[in-house]
C-alpha cells in the first residue's frame, strides 16, 4: 500500500472515531508529530505533538469519543515518491462543521508488510492554532 | 458566625461576579485600567541579540516593533507610520537598518528616527523630521532578559511592581549558573476569558480531576501524586511550587508563577525546563497564548530537543495535560454564560493567610487583589 493510500485510511479512521485502526496504522517505532509551519520552517525544536507509538496510544485511549468533536478531513492531491514510501499532501480538518486545521501531511512508510507509518508529521498553517489537539489530527 | 453574604462582601478577592469573564464592558475597562497602566511582557533580549534585529509583536492589541538599534539599545516602537498610519515593519522578524513605510516611503532608522521623506520639500518649512520619528513605548525595562514595557509613563519602577515576587522571579527566569535564552516558541488560541488561564495555572485543586485519566494511564497512584506543595500570594502575583518546603535556591522543586496581569512563568525540575506563557486577550471570551521555551545559555540543540520533548508532552494544545486544561477552560466559559447570580469561588484556605497548601486558592486571590485594585472593585 502506498503512503497516500495509507493516509486515506488514516483520515477515514479519524473521522469514524476508530482509534484502534489509527494506532494500528503506525509501526511500533513510529513517531507522530504536529508542528506549526513557522517552527517547522525554522527547524525549531518545539512541536505541538511529538508522540511515540506508546504516547499516541495513550492519547487515543484516554479521550472518550463522546467528549470529542466530530471531524471531517479533506485531502488534496498527494505528491508521492516513486517507490510509494513517502508522500506529502495538503489537508483541511473541520471539527463540528467548523474549519479548524489547515496544513500539510508529510509521511514516511515503514518497510515491510503490512504498510504502516514510520512517521507522520502534520504541519499546521497559521500564526496560531486552536488550544486543543487531544486526538491525532 | 458571619452570614455568607457578609463573607462574600468582605472578600472580593475570593468571591467574583461572573460578569468579569463575560461582559464586554468589563473587558473594555480592563484594557484601559489594567493593560494601559501596568508593566507587560513584550519579549526577550535574546530574540533580538544583534543591532538591527527586530520582531513584530502585538501586546494589548497594539502593533509594536521590538527592535535593537544600531546603538545596541532595545526599544519598543509603535508599528505605525507618522504619515498615514500604515505599519512600517511588514515582515514578522528580520534584521534591518531602516523600516520603510510601504505606502509613501517614509523611512525610519532602527532606533525610530525618521531619516527620509520622499519629496520632503512638499511639506514646507514647518516640517522637521526629528519631530516625526516612530513613537516609542514610554517605559521599557528588563528583568533577567525579559523585556517589559508599559504604555503608562508614570508606572512605578519594574522592580517595585514585581515587589514580593522578585525572589521567585529570579529563580524562575535565570538558570542555575547562566542566564536564559529563548529556544523556540509558538502560539495557540483558547475560546475562554484570559483570566481563566491564570486561575488554572495557579490551581492545584483541579489536577486529579482534569488530568486524572492521564495520571491513571501513566500508572500514577494517588499516593505518588499527592506530593504536597504550596500556593502563595506574592502581592498581586502568585506562585505554586511542589514538592513543598524545598529551599528556593534548590532546583529540585517545580515552581510556577503568575505575574499580574497576563504572564505565567514556569520551572520544571524534570529536564531543567524553563517556560514563559504570555496571554493576550483577544476579546471577552478569547485569548491567544504565546509560549516560550527557554534554556540556560549557551544551549545545545540535543539538550534543547530533550527539553522540547518534555515541554511538548506536558504543555500546549497538544500536551497530554495542556489540551485537557484548554478544553476545561472552554467548558468554564460556556458555564459562565449562565446568568444565575452565583459568584465564582476562589475561597479555599481563606484563613491560612498568604501561603496555603496545594489545594488552596491563595495564588488566585493574589491575582484577584490586583484585578480589583486596578478595576476599582471594593474601594
Amino acid at each position: 500500500m502506498s503512503a497516500s493510500a495509507l493516509l486515506q485510511r488514516y483520515v477515514k479512521a479519524l473521522d469514524d472515531f476508530d482509534f484502534q485502526t489509527v494506532i494500528g496504522l503506525f509501526a511500533e517505532d513510529a513517531e507522530y508529530r504536529v508542528q506549526m509551519r513557522d517552527n517547522f520552517e525554522r527547524n525549531g525544536v518545539l512541536h505541538l505533538v511529538r508522540d511515540s507509538h506508546q504516547a499516541l496510544r495513550l492519547r487515543c485511549e484516554t479521550h472518550p469519543a463522546n467528549q470529542l468533536p466530530r471531524s471531517r478531513h479533506v485531502l488534496g492531491e498527494p505528491t508521492t515518491a516513486a517507490d510509494g514510501s513517502s508522500a506529502q499532501v495538503s489537508f483541511s480538518v473541520e471539527r463540528d462543521g467548523k474549519p479548524t486545521f489547515v496544513g500539510e501531511y508529510r509521511v514516511r512508510v515503514a518497510p515491510g508488510e503490512p504498510a504502516r507509518f514510520k512517521e507522520l508529521l502534520a504541519v499546521l498553517d497559521g500564526e496560531s492554532c486552536p488550544g486543543q489537539i487531544m486526538v491525532p489530527i | 458566625m458571619k452570614a455568607i453574604e457578609d463573607i462574600i462582601r468582605s472578600r472580593p478577592d475570593a468571591f467574583t461576579d461572573r460578569s468579569i469573564y463575560t461582559d464586554p464592558a468589563v473587558y473594555a475597562k480592563e484594557q484601559e485600567n489594567i493593560f494601559k497602566r501596568v508593566w507587560l511582557l513584550m519579549g526577550h533580549e535574546t530574540e533580538i541579540p544583534n543591532p538591527g534585529d527586530f520582531r513584530r509583536i502585538r501586546v494589548a492589541g497594539q502593533p509594536l516593533i521590538l527592535v535593537r538599534g544600531d546603538d545596541g539599545r532595545a526599544r519598543i516602537l509603535f508599528n505605525t507610520c507618522r504619515h498615514r498610519a500604515s505599519i512600517v515593519a511588514v515582515e514578522a522578524e528580520g534584521r534591518c537598518k531602516t523600516f520603510k513605510c510601504p505606502y509613501h516611503g517614509f523611512e525610519y532608522a532602527n532606533d525610530g528616527r525618521l531619516v527620509n521623506v520622499p519629496v520632503e520639500q512638499g511639506y514646507g518649512p514647518w516640517f522637521k523630521k526629528e519631530e516625526f520619528g516612530l513613537v516609542e513605548v514610554p517605559r521599557v525595562d528588563t528583568f533577567n532578559g525579559m523585556i517589559f514595557g508599559s504604555f503608562n509613563p508614570d508606572v512605578e519602577p519594574l522592580l517595585d511592581y514585581l515587589g514580593p515576587a522578585r525572589e521567585f522571579m529570579q529563580f524562575c527566569t535565570h538558570g542555575d549558573t547562566a542566564p536564559l535564552e529563548v529556544v523556540d516558541k509558538y502560539r495557540y488560541d483558547i475560546a475562554a476569558n484570559w483570566k481563566l488561564l491564570i486561575d488554572n495555572t495557579m490551581d492545584g485543586y483541579h489536577v486529579p480531576f482534569v488530568h486524572g485519566a492521564m495520571f491513571q494511564a501513566f500508572g500514577v497512584t494517588d499516593e505518588q501524586f499527592n506530593v504536597g506543595g504550596s500556593l502563595r500570594t506574592l502581592g498581586f502575583h502568585g506562585a505554586i511550587d511542589w514538592p513543598e518546603n524545598r529551599p528556593l535556591a534548590e532546583r529540585k522543586a517545580n515552581r510556577y508563577m503568575a505575574i499580574f496581569p497576563n504572564i505565567t512563568v514556569h520551572y520544571n525540575a524534570s529536564g531543567d525546563m524553563h517556560a514563559i506563557r504570555q496571554i493576550e486577550p483577544l476579546g471577552v471570551d478569547r485569548m491567544q497564548v504565546t509560549m516560550w521555551l527557554l534554556a540556560p545559555r549557551p544551549s545545545e540543540r540535543a539538550m534543547n530537543e530533550r527539553r522540547a520533548q518534555a515541554f511538548t508532552i506536558t504543555w500546549g494544545p497538544g500536551g497530554l495535560f495542556g489540551a485537557d486544561d484548554a478544553r476545561q477552560l472552554e467548558w468554564v466559559q460556556e458555564g459562565l454564560a449562565a446568568q444565575c447570580d452565583a459568584p465564582v469561588l476562589a475561597a479555599r484556605s481563606l484563613d491560612m493567610g498568604e501561603v496555603g497548601d496545594y489545594n488552596g486558592e491563595q495564588s488566585m486571590r493574589g491575582f484577584r487583589k490586583g484585578w480589583n485594585h486596578y478595576m476599582g472593585v471594593g474601594r
